[in-house]
């Protein structure tokens, strides 16, 4: 007996998308120790009056919709146009006018200062994505707002959105351009003293036992004041994770052990990131056998490669002393993982990347080139399972590697170190007046 | 890409997840899946998501081949968690091929068969046919029927190795489907080619004036997809094919249309201009785009008379292990389903062959079949930990060994154990057992720790090398071997749709269902209470209480009293092959049973259902 007219069906793609940039996918465990040490925030969350303008934007609506807020977002893009134009000399330097004022719109909005009408009614022309969906996540987990749709105001957004509405004396109808004083650098005392407070600035006594999103970052906000006193200016991965790398795990606190686990990851990541970016650029060109050599030659001479001096970003990725200083940082944290990894990691993704870090460097049971050969595979599998469908790189019919081809191939020239949300961080406190 | 009316385009994730809304509420919830190449973060992502949704996880075994399995455990560290991955092993250089995907949910089954692999490929970057039907018609009735025989067939085989737990869980899954032969045809038994001719035949199919075959002819992988020119003579032979051009080959092709150079026989090849922006990809969406797949991977083959056809498509593609040879004698395991296509089904096909592929080239490329390089699999299948009454035990599986002293070892990869293997079996015990498991399972330290289905990794060494192969927790164990308490109480979580018996904090798979009304899920936690409590008593007592608990799950069941009589008779045939319980306890079990049937059917409420 057989089928009576069964058609099948075509597969229809059913794609994976991933992080544009993040090839191996190491991203998710920083994310993860991002979270243990300013949780409630994010990379994207770096001015502090956003948070007050999008209460007051919420409030103004009887009916949630994403629309009109990113129109009103469009509409303070003009006021920081109006405040600061685009010919001030002193734009985005030290010191100048307008260096705290980054807002999002900033790159096309001086094109529809004459044709302001056709912006707020689409404001996708200025910006894609409306500011409300990066800092959304933020202002649930500050209280700010009520977890889920419609996103009603909390008590705390609406004392917010009151102060916001105090300080501008906005009393334009329908979605028009801001006055100055909405701009994202005139944060109002009464604004400031409930943001300080949501965000973990205030001098509050930390409870034993407290973990808390705020009570984290308050711990945070102390760890930065012992160590750094009230100069905050340069919160970056490399000033403030390199003073953990060497710390005694016994007595430490949480907040100490990620930011220790933090930099473990950031040398791992920074020297894997670097060889298979280095690697799929070569291959691109048509010669992975000599990135292969390179790396051959640099693992044979592993006590002359140098570590880099800063967790900063890295170009130059194909040139062997790059590929000899990525092996050098992968090399510096396998030393500073203690013995049990699950003291500070957990999860088989971490276990996964260390592991592969150890295969090449310590596993001296086969030949140097099998070794190559085996990391450079394990880091194809972590591409793979990282980018799902963009992948940068495919195997070959007899098993060699050769570029893919498609509409979303991304190499990006440099690597740079994942964020941990530090810099995001210092410039909200920055906004808010400093520790 | 311009179709008039053609084959529909469907994600295999979304069949799935249809059949999952409609009957995953259902218990017990069972999903065995088979595929040659496997990819762990596709699965997870795209299936495993799926069938453990809203707290109802399916019982999942994933059958891939011994090979391609031990490439993905040669990744540093992977980590199978939630199902069960069992490698089968075919004879010689041969693979197991098949493609298929089987759900169970309560009464209700669903079939997936094609030449989708679960891989990022198979779920839609190629070019890919599969066909799903549930037991709702006759025609998926006979799907079900179709590959429960290839299911069953392949548990009861001595031609593949597969894990002995992986054997109990597919028989256990067919039991309540009466299988048909001929729906799918399998390899295990006899060349497939031979099915085909004879399923045209039977078919009514008298002159054959066609074939089209549909089959990738190289393959940017280094799997079993490259073609092989003397099956085409085979097929031309063996379907009575006379004169020039009777069969049209679909397949890849290379640069500027070329095609392998096949004399007397009509090559297309994939479209080009497709892959390079079709014409619905318009500005700025990439939706268009994403929908054109790269490479075929499709295998079909379509016989046609003058008004009617037959077609053919799964997993088998146009080489000689595939179509030519049985796996009893060096070949594939391959499935190909059969379905008769009426004259006003024919377009539907044949306008997607002319959308999706044109005439080659006259300048085609020479053709010469590779054969697979074979490669060391290592001795051991797989390996299971079983939890005897104070100790650990780790039990392996050299299936073909008689007698040999095989040296294993877990993630440190320095210490070595020794084991002896027997009869294809080899058992560490208690000091050793433990240490892999620690090393395995590393959350095994922490005291609140138990076992649930998911997979490791452990290795054997082989002269300088060590190959890895697969440890795993296995959803269940063969009925003979296990204690009559376990096996009653794994029936009886399998009826209540749980995978172990409690809940840790933070566990979806243990949670109840949002659909599960207050008084079902106090009753769920009173027999898992009673559970508990027996642990500590006699075996009359744990006995009475899995069969009680059992009958009431069977009284309460909402799916009407034919499926009740069912469920009675098969557990009444579960309970009968255990061994272990003395006879007169058996026959009062059995006893209780049945008038827990009658009970149940006799009562109103169920006969309205």
């Amino acid at each position: 007996m057989i089928l009576r007219s069964a058609l099948p069906f075509w597969v229809e793609a059913d794609l994976l998308r991933s992080r544009a940039t993040d090839a191996l996918g190491l991203q998710n465990m920083a994310d993860v120790l991002a979270d243990k040490i300013l949780p409630g925030l994010s990379v994207l969350t770096t001015r502090a009056r956003y948070f007050s303008f999008l209460c007051w934007v919420r409030n103004r609506l009887r009916r949630y919709d994403e629309l009109p807020i990113h129109k009103w977002e469009v509409a303070l893009a003009f006021a920081e146009a109006k405040c600061h134009p685009k010919d001030d000399r002193t734009a985005g330097q030290p010191g100048g006018d307008n260096s705290k004022c980054r807002y999002i719109g900033s790159r096309n909005i001086f094109n529809y200062l004459d044709n302001r009408d056709r912006a707020l009614r689409n404001p996708t022309v200025v910006f894609k994505n409306p500011a409300w969906r990066a800092y959304r996540p933020s202002m649930v987990s500050l209280g700010l707002i009520e977890d889920g749709s419609p996103w009603n105001l909390t008590e705390t957004g609406q004392s917010l959105a009151r102060e916001y509405e105090k300080a501008i004396r906005y009393r334009g109808r329908g979605i028009t351009p801001l006055p100055d004083a909405a701009c994202l650098s005139r944060i109002s005392n009464g604004e400031r003293r409930i943001l300080r407070t949501v965000i973990g600035l205030n001098r509050r006594r930390i409870q034993d036992g407290d973990s808390t999103s705020l009570s984290v970052r308050r711990q945070f906000v102390c760890e930065v004041e012992r160590r750094f006193g009230q100069n905050i200016a340069s919160l970056s991965p490399d000033s403030v994770l390199q003073r953990y790398e060497r710390i005694r795990m016994r007595g430490q606190t949480d907040l100490q052990k990620a930011l220790h686990a933090a930099v473990i990851w950031e040398w791992l990541s920074l020297g894997l990131n670097v060889i298979f970016v280095g690697w799929s650029l070569e291959v691109h060109a048509g010669e992975s056998h000599r990135f292969m050599r390179s790396l051959i030659l640099r693992l044979r001479l592993m006590p002359r490669n140098r570590l880099p001096t800063h967790l900063t970003s890295i170009d130059a990725l194909t040139k062997p002393e790059t590929v000899g200083r990525a092996l050098a940082a992968i090399r510096h944290a396998l030393e500073l993982l203690p013995d049990d990894h699950r003291v500070l990691f957990f999860g088989d993704d971490a276990y996964r990347a260390f592991e592969i870090g150890r295969r090449l460097l310590r596993d001296k049971s086969i030949a140097l080139k099998g070794r190559v050969e085996r990391f450079l595979r394990d880091l194809y599998i972590l591409h793979q399972q990282a980018k799902g469908d963009q992948l940068w790189i495919v195997t070959g019919q007899s098993g060699n590697y050769k570029p893919a081809l498609g509409p979303s191939l991304q190499i990006p020239p440099s690597v740079q170190p994942h964020a941990y949300r530090l810099s995001a961080f210092g410039q909200i406190v920055r906004d808010l007046g400093g520790i | 890409m311009g179709k008039v009316s053609g084959l529909s385009w469907i994600k295999t994730a979304d069949k799935i997840h249809e059949f999952v809304n409609r009957h995953g509420r259902e218990a017990p919830r069972r999903a065995i899946l088979c595929t040659f190449d496997f990819n762990q973060q596709r699965f997870e992502d795209k299936i495993q998501t799926e069938l453990t949704r809203a707290g109802k996880p399916f019982r999942t075994l994933v059958l891939v081949d011994a090979g391609e399995l031990r490439k993905q455990l040669t990744c540093a560290g992977p980590r199978f968690q939630g199902y069960q991955v069992a490698p089968v092993r075919c004879r010689g250089s041969a693979v197991f091929h098949a493609k298929l995907i089987f759900l169970s949910a309560g009464s209700h089954h669903l079939v997936g068969i094609g030449s989708s692999n679960l891989t990022p490929g198979g779920l839609g970057s190629n070019l890919e046919l599969m066909y799903f039907a549930d037991d709702s018609d006759l025609s998926g009735q006979a799907l079900v029927g179709g590959a429960t025989h290839f299911l069953g067939e392949l548990s009861k085989t001595t031609t593949v190795n597969l894990p002995q737990s992986a054997r109990a869980f597919i028989r256990r899954s067919c039991l309540d489907i009466t299988p048909r032969e001929g729906v799918i045809i399998d390899s295990l038994g006899r060349p497939l080619v031979d099915q085909m001719v004879e399923a045209c035949r039977g078919a009514g199919l008298k002159t054959i004036k066609t074939l089209s075959v549909l089959s990738p002819w190289h393959s940017g992988t280094n799997t079993q997809d490259q073609g092989d020119r003397g099956v085409l003579n085979r097929l031309q032979r063996d379907f009575s094919l006379r004169g020039k051009e009777r069969i049209h080959l679909y397949t890849e092709g290379r640069s500027r249309r070329r095609g392998p150079r096949l004399p007397g026989i009509q090559v297309h090849v994939r479209r080009l201009d497709d892959l390079s922006g079709g014409a619905d990809a318009g500005d700025g969406d990439d939706s268009a785009f994403d929908r054109i797949p790269a490479r075929v991977h499709a295998k079909a083959y379509l016989a046609r008379s003058s008004r009617d056809g037959v077609f053919f498509f799964g997993s088998a593609n146009c080489t000689m292990p595939a179509l030519v040879r049985s796996a009893r004698k060096g070949g594939n395991v391959e499935i190909l389903a059969a379905t008769r296509l009426g004259k006003p089904d024919m377009p539907f096909l044949q306008n997607d062959l002319k959308d999706l592929f044109c005439p080659a080239t006259s300048d085609g490329y020479e053709t010469h079949p590779k054969r697979r390089r074979d490669e060391p699999c290592g001795n051991v299948l797989a390996a299971e930990f079983v939890r005897r009454k104070d100790y650990w035990e780790l039990r392996l599986e050299a299936p073909g060994i008689l007698r040999q002293k095989l040296f294993i070892t877990g993630g440190d990869g320095i210490r070595f154990i020794p084991v002896w293997i027997r009869r294809g079996v080899g058992i560490v015990a208690r000091d050793n057992a433990l240490r892999l498991l620690r090393e395995t399972f590393p959350e095994s330290r922490a005291d609140d720790w138990q076992p649930e289905v998911c997979c490791g990794v452990l290795y054997e060494r082989i002269v300088n090398r060590s190959l890895p192969f697969p440890v795993s927790f296995p959803i269940i164990r063969p009925m003979e071997d296990e204690d009559p308490c376990t096996a009653l109480e794994s029936m009886l979580l399998e009826e209540m749709g749980r995978l172990r018996p409690c809940s840790r904090r933070g566990d979806s798979s243990a949670t109840t269902p949002e659909s599960v009304s207050a008084s079902d899920h106090e009753e769920a936690d009173d027999i898992l209470a009673a559970l508990a409590e027996t642990h500590h008593q006699g075996e009359l007592d744990r006995l009475a209480v899995r069969v009680a608990g059992l009958k009431k799950f069977l009284v309460r069941s909402k799916l009407g009293s034919r499926y009740i009589r069912q469920r009675t008779e098969l557990f009444r045939q579960q309970i009968s092959s255990m061994k272990q319980i003395r006879p007169h306890i058996l026959r009062e079990i059995l006893r209780y049973l049945n008038f827990a049937s009658i009970a149940a059917v006799g009562s109103p409420r169920n006969e309205t259902q």
